[in-house]
């Protein structure tokens, strides 16, 4: 079954303030609560962020943590065949830079799941993406459902701004 | 090269006629001697090709060993079942769908064996009664990348891709538990619910057998409700052990 859920963030700005991360002006990989954490220690990455973060510079996509201290944020595995994937901040600077970055990232990720459950079938995956629009607002989608499902994820968020 | 690889394919297509409960378990077993052999050979050749700097050949014969340690575990679900030992028949199908997912990731030239898993989960559902599965969630300060040995963050391996004849996966460190929840696809379906508690005893989910308690056993309302779980498997290579081992 496929679930998406779109959300605007009205303060995540504030609520990174309040973490101690700065503004994003580069693509990262942030924690999945990083919305509703009250502090930094209970922040939590999915065990597949740092897989999505060598994917990206392998594919020389620009790519920045929002903390210092990314790979000290807990990560969380669930023992599972479906693929559980991290949230990925987009902010408007990278989106002016290369209007198409959404859907290559969208892409690779594909690809990768793609090629890591060669031999399976039925499992499902779940992303989070967190884009900043022209207006300077966040937009949150959460996906859950079939690996080929991702790709219609860019069109998703473009048609939300 | 192609003299070996069509040598191990004959091997491994004899071997596959004896994926069948009819046929002889003495034969049946000398047959997994074979392929055995065939997966130590492999793992020689494999250390040649990295001695010859070949990834594409290494990950090749890493394939073969995947393969092959496929066939040994469909044979010896049979056996096991001819046995009447069900749940280690269910771990060898298992292992056997291990060892083709596997195959798939090491290298192109076993694409076909995706087919091959899905002739097995058909033989799951033919001959296996529905299972339970269960999925361990967990939480962990470090990942650690199997093939480096690095912060999995730092290294530039990808999680179940093969690298010179070898899988890279996270090693987690420092693991908390998290959550423990029934799913329908997990990671491991070795990771089961194996038996459930009856007012008469401990009854087995495949077998149906059921085993009384020990004398003074208190069997209340609350231990009604408890069944025996099997949540974490730890042996990630289960196609490549000895068929002494699981059938003696």
């Amino acid at each position: 079954m496929k679930g998406i859920e779109v959300k605007i963030l009205p303060g995540l700005l504030v609520q990174l303030h309040r973490l101690g991360a700065p503004a994003p002006t580069e693509i990262s990989i942030v924690p999945g609560n990083i919305s509703s954490a009250n502090n930094k220690q209970e922040l939590t990455q999915s065990s597949e962020s740092d897989t999505i973060r060598t994917l990206l510079t392998q594919n020389l996509i620009a790519h920045k943590d929002l903390f210092d201290d990314e790979g000290e944020i807990e990560y969380i595995q669930n023992y599972s065949d479906d693929w559980f994937g991290p949230c990925i901040l987009i902010p408007i600077a990278a989106t002016i830079q290369n209007p198409n970055v959404t859907s290559i990232i969208l892409g690779l990720i594909t690809n990768y799941i793609y090629d890591a459950f060669k031999g399976s079938k039925g499992q499902s995956a779940s992303l989070s993406i967190i884009k900043e629009t022209a207006n300077g607002e966040f937009r949150s989608i959460s996906y859950n459902g079939p690996v080929e499902g991702l790709s219609e994820l860019a069109e998703i968020l473009k048609n939300a701004e | 090269m192609k003299e070996l690889i069509d040598k191990y394919n004959s091997l491994i297509k004899t071997a596959e006629k004896y994926t069948s409960p009819a046929r002889d378990s003495q034969l049946q077993k000398e047959q997994c001697l074979i392929l055995e052999s065939l997966v130590h050979n492999a793992g020689l050749n494999k250390q040649k090709a990295i001695e010859f700097q070949d990834e594409d050949a290494a990950n090749l014969f890493l394939g073969f060993q995947c393969a092959a340690g496929a066939v040994i575990c469909e044979i010896r679900m049979w056996v096991l079942l001819k046995m009447n030992k069900p749940n280690e028949a269910w771990d060898q199908y298992i292992a056997a769908r291990m060892g083709l997912r596997d195959a798939c990731r090491a290298h192109e030239g076993f694409k076909h064996s995706g087919e091959n898993s899905m002739r097995l989960e058909s033989i799951e559902q033919l001959i296996f009664p529905k299972q339970i599965f269960v999925s361990v969630g967990f939480k962990a300060k470090k990942q650690i990348c199997s093939i480096c040995n690095l912060k999995y963050s730092a290294c530039e391996h990808l999680r179940h891709k093969p690298y010179w004849g070898e899988f890279c996966d996270i090693i987690h460190k420092e693991i908390t538990g998290d959550h423990l929840a029934l799913v329908e696809f997990p990671a491991d379906k070795r990771c089961r619910v194996v038996s459930v508690n009856l007012p008469e005893g401990r009854q087995d989910k495949l077998s149906l057998i059921v085993e009384p308690y020990e004398a003074g056993h208190v069997l209340d309302d609350e231990s009604l409700l408890m069944a025996e779980v099997t949540a974490w498997s730890n042996d990630r290579y289960p196609y490549l052990r000895p068929t002494k081992i699981v059938l003696d």
